[in-house]
């Protein structure tokens, strides 16, 4: 009864326009922050996370050896001392002899083949793959290697068609073994190498480290030399300060690392452009309905009066004007989520289409609490508002 | 309930000469279950005397005291508590809810005080010859029978004191004696009494005090 007392505003358009520009506002907030969200986990959840690779840029006084590509001790400490970085290794690599990998399995559709090659160890912790095989003792023949995925895409796509051989999975790989013919200071010796794994993040050919310092101390020279690339861990790849770092040291990543970087800062900008764009929206239309609630008071400050005079508690008055609102909120956060599941359902599916990255399928319970928290907010403010003036009229004169 | 006036000056009148008035400027004590008549010529303050015992007003110098407690302390929500269950008050603009119809306007009030049943509503508008009008709203009645309908619901609430200004100015004599004949029942019932403000008239009641303005 109480609520047929209040005239209503008459000006149906403001109510209508503030009721949508809240749909409006509120829908870029929620689908801000949910896109957001969901790309800061695709990206978490795919590889190569919070490892980089660096190495520095060459140039053409590298190649006429006026410039060194390695990293000096000195840059290496340096960038060990950077926020960014958690935990840092060089690459450890073979120093003064040669190895010449030999492949002839007789009956086999492979061709033979022989190549010179090098090898690189860096700790286990920064292997993206685990081996259980992933290790060499003194008098052991067999070495496991890991290779990069570039390699065996380089040899089925490239290398097997153009030459007529036949293409290889990675367990037929795995199962082959070839010679490693090492030569240095003290002669020749023939050890077996077999490729236990492929990895994503490490663009070499990797052994265990146990195995290059036996080689380094028995063929070749146990002097620490320096690195050419360096691998470090970082809790966020995507932070500027890492590809600042780099652009003004000179060093260089691999591009494909830096994509999901470069995919993050363009939402990093859409998210901020977005929140910007509906928090500017959310705050215009809630303006507009502190002014719809005041025309209400206004006009209706007799039936005020008169209820006030009745002696109806300016609390339940307040709380009857206030439902009025609640209602138009709650019709604005029901119509806003309908429209973020809808956009969720179409933008996942592009998303997934155009971009390999796997969304999570639900909504965010951030964007939960942050539509109920604007919600309710706009209730306060309003609330706030309308007891404010609500006590001004029941004041004694 | 007691009501008292500890010299009160309304802001106003505190240039005019006020010694011949009986209430303003002087110390006043309201109380008993016998009427009280508020009389004198318009524009001396009469509505402000019921104003400011209903809380409505407080531009004044000086106390006022109900039931030994000063006004200016009450909070709204002593106020509205006090208006609920104490005091009744029929203003002279009647306060009603123009779009509602009769019946509306007096739910609005029982509703909240819960005081009386449908039918005893029904026996009141009845009586008062309103019971056709029911469904009416209230904008669509005469004067007179928008003061009928107002002093009906000023009654459907329980109170110690029933403040009344000029209720009866649209009405004819049958229609005011009726009226008076339903306040003294409901102050008797409730052993209240009541304060009326009129321009002189005594309507034939032999009250217990008339206070000159």
């Amino acid at each position: 009864m109480i609520r047929k007392a209040f005239k209503p505003a008459g000006n149906k358009i403001t109510l209508i326009l503030s009721t949508l520009g809240t749909i409006v506002g509120l829908c870029l907030l929620l689908i801000a922050v949910q896109v957001y969200n969901d790309i800061n986990i695709a990206i978490k959840n795919s590889n190569n996370d919070q490892f980089l690779v660096i190495k520095k840029q060459i140039t053409t006084l590298n190649t006429i050896g006026v410039a060194s590509s390695s990293f000096s001790t000195s840059e290496i400490e340096t960038l060990k001392e950077q926020s960014f970085v958690s935990e840092l290794a060089p690459f450890k690599s073979g120093n003064d002899f040669e190895v010449m990998v030999i492949m002839n399995i007789e009956g086999s559709q492979f061709p033979p083949f022989s190549t010179l090659a090098f090898f690189e160890s860096i700790p286990n912790q920064f292997i993206d793959v685990k081996t259980k095989d992933w290790k060499w003792e003194e008098g052991q023949e067999e070495v496991p290697i890991i290779l990069p995925n570039t390699f065996l895409d380089a040899y089925n796509y490239g290398i097997a068609p153009s030459m007529g051989a036949p293409q290889a999975s990675k367990s037929l790989i795995g199962s082959l073994k070839f010679k490693l013919r090492i030569k240095g200071k003290q002669g020749k010796t023939i050890f077996y190498g077999r490729v236990v794994n492929f990895s994503d993040r490490v663009n070499s050919i990797l052994v265990p480290e146990s195995f290059l310092n036996y080689l380094n101390k028995t063929y070749g020279n146990e002097k620490q030399t320096e690195s050419s690339r360096i691998i470090f861990s970082t809790p966020n790849k995507s932070d500027p300060a890492i590809a600042s770092y780099l652009k003004q040291n000179g060093y260089e990543t691999n591009k494909d690392q830096l994509k999901e970087n470069i995919i993050q800062q363009v939402t990093s900008s859409l998210f901020y452009f977005l929140l910007s764009i509906g928090l500017i929206i959310v705050f215009l239309a809630a303006l507009l309905f502190l002014l719809y609630s005041q025309i209400i008071i206004n006009k209706s400050e007799k039936e005020i009066k008169t209820l006030l005079l009745l002696g109806y508690k300016w609390k339940f008055i307040t709380k009857n004007i206030i439902y009025l609102f609640a209602k138009i909120y709650g019709v604005v956060t029901l119509i806003s989520f309908i429209i973020l599941i809808i956009f969720k359902w179409v933008f996942d599916d592009w998303l997934v289409n155009k971009v390999d990255l796997i969304l999570p399928s639900s909504i965010a319970l951030i964007t939960f609490v942050i539509g109920l928290a604007f919600i309710l907010l706009f209730l306060l403010i309003n609330y706030l508002s309308i007891s404010k003036a609500i006590k001004k009229i029941a004041q004694p004169r | 309930m007691k009501i008292r006036f500890f010299n009160v000056i309304p802001n106003p009148l505190s240039d005019e000469d006020l010694t011949t008035s009986e209430a303003w400027d002087a110390n006043l004590v309201l109380e008993g279950n016998s009427p009280y008549f508020l009389s004198s010529n318009s524009g001396k303050g009469k509505s402000t005397f019921l104003n400011y015992i209903f809380g409505l007003r407080n531009d004044y110098q000086g106390k006022i005291e109900i039931n030994d407690k000063e006004t200016r302390s009450f909070t709204l929500d002593d106020w509205a508590k006090l208006r609920k269950d104490n005091i009744a008050y029929l203003p002279q603009d009647l306060q009603l809810i123009p779009h509602l119809t009769v019946w509306e306007n007096l739910c609005l009030k029982n509703q909240l005080t819960n005081h009386c049943s449908e039918k005893e509503i029904k026996d009141f508008l009845e009586k008062y010859n309103l019971l056709d009008k029911l469904n009416k709203p209230v904008q669509q009645l005469s004067i007179g029978q928008q003061q009928r309908v107002a002093l009906i619901r000023t009654i459907l609430q329980p109170f110690e004191l029933l403040l009344l200004d000029e209720p009866f100015s649209h009405l004819d004599e049958e229609n005011i004696a009726i009226g008076f004949e339903i306040i003294d029942k409901v102050c008797q019932q409730q052993n209240a009494f009541y304060i009326i403000a009129t321009l002189g008239y005594n309507y034939g009641v032999t009250a217990n005090k008339t206070l000159l303005l």
